[in-house]
């Protein structure tokens, strides 16, 4: 074990100090990451992090107004005014995380604590329940504060309770004892409000359920794709296993091309009459690659998770992807080595091998965007495996089961490339 | 100590080694000499596991199988190829090869100090390899065979390509290990290096050892005779004083005691303009043995 970590870690030495195998694989995939991510609207997401979400307003009165103003001045939300069908239809397509449905009549209840709150509709796009939840939140604050409006506004307050006083009294259907208890409290009411002191209720207001948020279902109009892209924060989320994939390939390249180089400059004889076993170089070798494509993923999802929204959701499942990537790839790098004899045949053949991989695998256009038969097709190319089992941890919501399919994919690729690249070396050398 | 027999070694009809025998005394230091293409690389690497031969056996300290770690760990070997990295520095290269060898901590580190400086490299450890000289990097590739203190020492030209300053100093380390009782396998197609250094040699062409021996005994049984070529300052008035008819005023004549026979022509009152004496060495007894030259 001593010696397989003592020529890896003079193979990753070796890469530290090589600045254009370097920069391919740390620097390229971050431009990679970036770049796109920024080009497929990155740009209007990455500087704020406000949930955009429409508000329907249906009342069109001055309480529902507040409400709207209260839900702008939250900082989280980024408001804008739609009808119903432009807001639903706005988040189907993703452009927006919610829309929010105001009915008509939401002023006369709305904040009136001994009224039943206003039932409010709230279309959320399904892939994001966390901003759901955390909106639900909100209107409720929004709400809550609609109710200190209220109390804060005691003439109106007591307009309103005037109004239910006089109802009450005309109601025919209610029980004369019940009439006289609610009469009876809402005289005290009106009396309380006549002597009510605002800053006082600031302080020490009630905490109630202010409102009803009914859900509303935006998934049925999606086709599968708007549903899947529906789950993604930030495109980032996309662009990032991407990249993520081009600094793994550099990373194969680079090592690949390095075995070569230890055969044709004369260092692999010496490691060869070391007393160490051929297992044990190929070995070290290995795991330098594996280590080197794990860095490649952990440096690009720190960066993802830092600076461009990228979600670390699912840790497990994102470690056991990383993982049977790096394993995958470390089994293709191997078998890229003994494909050619010299550095350049071993370039060549792998640039032109992985540039067909990436472009079939999802590299290049993001596997979401891919239409049918591409998928399909996608499916040969180890890459898409690759950026499936990173995608599923970071934004597709998978499963540990549903992990298991690109996992064990990319593990099997893996097991058969190294192999295959093993034999054909031991039988060159021989 | 380090004995090959019948080893044979072929790629497709190409024969490398074709059933080559020979033993290593122990503290010896043992030439393979011959042109390039003779098979003294492929038996090296033969000897220390790097290829399988397809006949024969090897045998070293008693064990007949070079790719044992502790057979290995007796060996020390300059490839041809320089087996250097360019990027790391020589101290790194050094070390690198050193903690395969299994050495660490302290003892590392003494190990590394004393092969630097046993190549004169020490001032220039931290510089990268690719700044060395190429004398420097075939000094430095000795130093990485030797860090892990081997006993058995494979050079496979050591001093292919390098300045004179470098030659010299690798023979002087050679000499130095000789002194220090290694035994060495000495590859060359250098027959002034085999002369220098080696105490016994081997002449190898077409993967065959043609002959085995001392210098002298090579020379004695292969050599032939002296040449003697003089320029005579006018022809003897009796001309059956010479050894060979005159050409001119040129005399060639060979002889198995050159120092007797000018003796006895200056005694016999000739004068030479000019003389020179070429006396067989291991070029000669290759040309006697293949028809060719060393470098051709």
């Amino acid at each position: 074990m001593q010696s397989v970590l003592t020529l890896a870690s003079k193979d990753l030495r070796l890469l530290f100090r090589d600045k254009m195998g370097l920069f391919f694989v740390a620097v390229f995939p971050l431009v990679y990451g970036v770049f796109f991510g920024l080009i497929t609207g990155g740009s209007g997401d990455s500087g704020s992090s406000a949930v955009p979400v429409a508000v329907v307003d249906d009342d069109r009165s001055a309480i529902s107004q507040k409400f709207i103003e209260a839900l702008e001045k939250q900082g989280s939300l980024e408001v804008v005014a739609a009808d119903r069908a432009t807001a639903a239809d706005r988040v189907r397509r993703g452009q927006l995380t919610a829309f929010v449905v105001l009915p008509k009549g939401f002023g006369e209840t709305a904040g009136i604590f001994w009224m039943p709150g206003p039932a409010i509709e709230l279309g959320i796009d399904p892939g994001k329940r966390a901003e759901g939840g955390m909106l639900e939140g909100l209107i409720m604050q929004a709400m809550g504060g609609m109710m200190r409006e209220r109390f804060a506004d005691p003439a109106t307050m007591r307009q309103s309770i005037q109004r239910s006083s006089a109802e009450i009294n005309n109601s025919s259907e209610m029980p004369p004892a019940q009439r006289m208890i609610l009469s009876g409290f809402m005289g005290a009411l009106d009396q309380f409000l006549g002597s009510f002191d605002a800053k006082l209720f600031e302080q020490n207001g009630p905490r109630m359920e202010p409102a009803r948020i009914e859900r509303v279902d935006v998934t049925a109009a999606q086709n599968p794709t708007q549903a899947l892209l529906s789950k993604v924060r930030s495109p980032f989320e996309i662009t990032f296993p991407s990249a993520i994939m081009w600094g793994i390939i550099g990373c194969v390249a680079g090592f690949a091309i390095s075995l070569v180089k230890e055969r044709t400059e004369g260092t692999l004889l010496r490691l060869k009459t070391a007393p160490i076993s051929r297992g044990q170089i190929l070995s070290g070798k290995a795991a330098a690659c594996f280590m080197t494509a794990i860095g490649v993923i952990v440096f690009m999802l720190l960066l993802g998770r830092l600076f461009f929204r990228v979600r670390l959701s699912n840790p497990l499942g994102l470690a056991l992807g990383s993982i049977c990537t790096a394993a995958c790839f470390t089994g293709l790098m191997m078998l890229l080595s003994v494909i050619g004899k010299t550095e350049h045949a071993v370039a060549g053949a792998g640039w032109a091998v992985f540039t067909v991989m990436a472009m079939i695998g999802g590299g290049m256009i993001p596997l979401a965007f891919m239409p049918r038969f591409m998928r399909v097709l996608s499916s040969v190319s180890p890459v898409k495996w690759g950026i499936l089992a990173l995608e599923g941890a970071i934004w597709r919501d998978f499963t540990m089961s549903e992990m298991l399919l690109p996992c064990a994919i990319l593990l099997s690729v893996g097991l058969v490339a190294f192999t295959a690249g093993v034999r054909v070396l031991s039988r060159s050398d021989t | 100590m380090l004995s090959v027999e019948g080893l044979r070694k072929a790629y497709g009809n190409l024969v490398a080694v074709d059933g080559i025998s020979f033993a290593l005394r122990s503290g010896e230091t043992f030439g393979l000499l011959g042109p390039n293409g003779a098979g003294k690389t492929t038996t090296i690497h033969m000897l220390v596991g790097a290829l399988k031969p397809d006949s024969g056996a090897v045998h070293i300290n008693g064990a007949s199988d070079p790719t044992r770690p502790d057979v290995r760990r007796n060996i020390g070997m300059a490839p041809q190829a320089l087996a250097l990295y360019p990027v790391l520095s020589g101290e790194e290269n050094v070390a690198f090869f050193g903690r395969l060898y299994g050495l660490s901590g302290a003892n590392l580190k003494q190990r590394v100090d004393w092969a630097l400086e046993f190549v004169g490299l020490s001032d220039r450890r931290r510089d990268r390899v690719k700044t060395y000289s190429g004398g420097m990097q075939r000094r430095l590739n000795l130093a990485a065979a030797l860090v892990h203190d081997p006993p058995v020492i494979l050079l496979d030209e050591p001093t292919v390509g390098v300045d004179p300053q470098s030659r010299n100093h690798i023979f002087e380390n050679i000499e130095i290990l000789k002194r220090q009782g290694r035994t060495i396998l000495y590859t060359t197609h250098y027959m002034e290096e085999a002369q220098r250094l080696c105490d016994r040699v081997a002449i190898m062409d077409h993967g065959k050892i043609l002959a085995l021996g001392t210098v002298e005994e090579l020379i004695q049984q292969h050599g032939g005779r002296s040449v003697v070529r003089a320029e005579l300052e006018r022809p003897p008035a009796d001309a059956s004083v010479l050894p060979a008819p005159l050409e001119g005023t040129s005399l060639r004549f060979e002889t198995e005691e050159p120092i007797v026979a000018v003796g006895r022509l200056a005694a016999a009152g000739i004068k030479f303009l000019t003389l020179h004496v070429d006396r067989p060495d291991l070029e000669t007894v290759f040309l006697t043995l293949t028809g060719r030259r060393l470098r051709d």
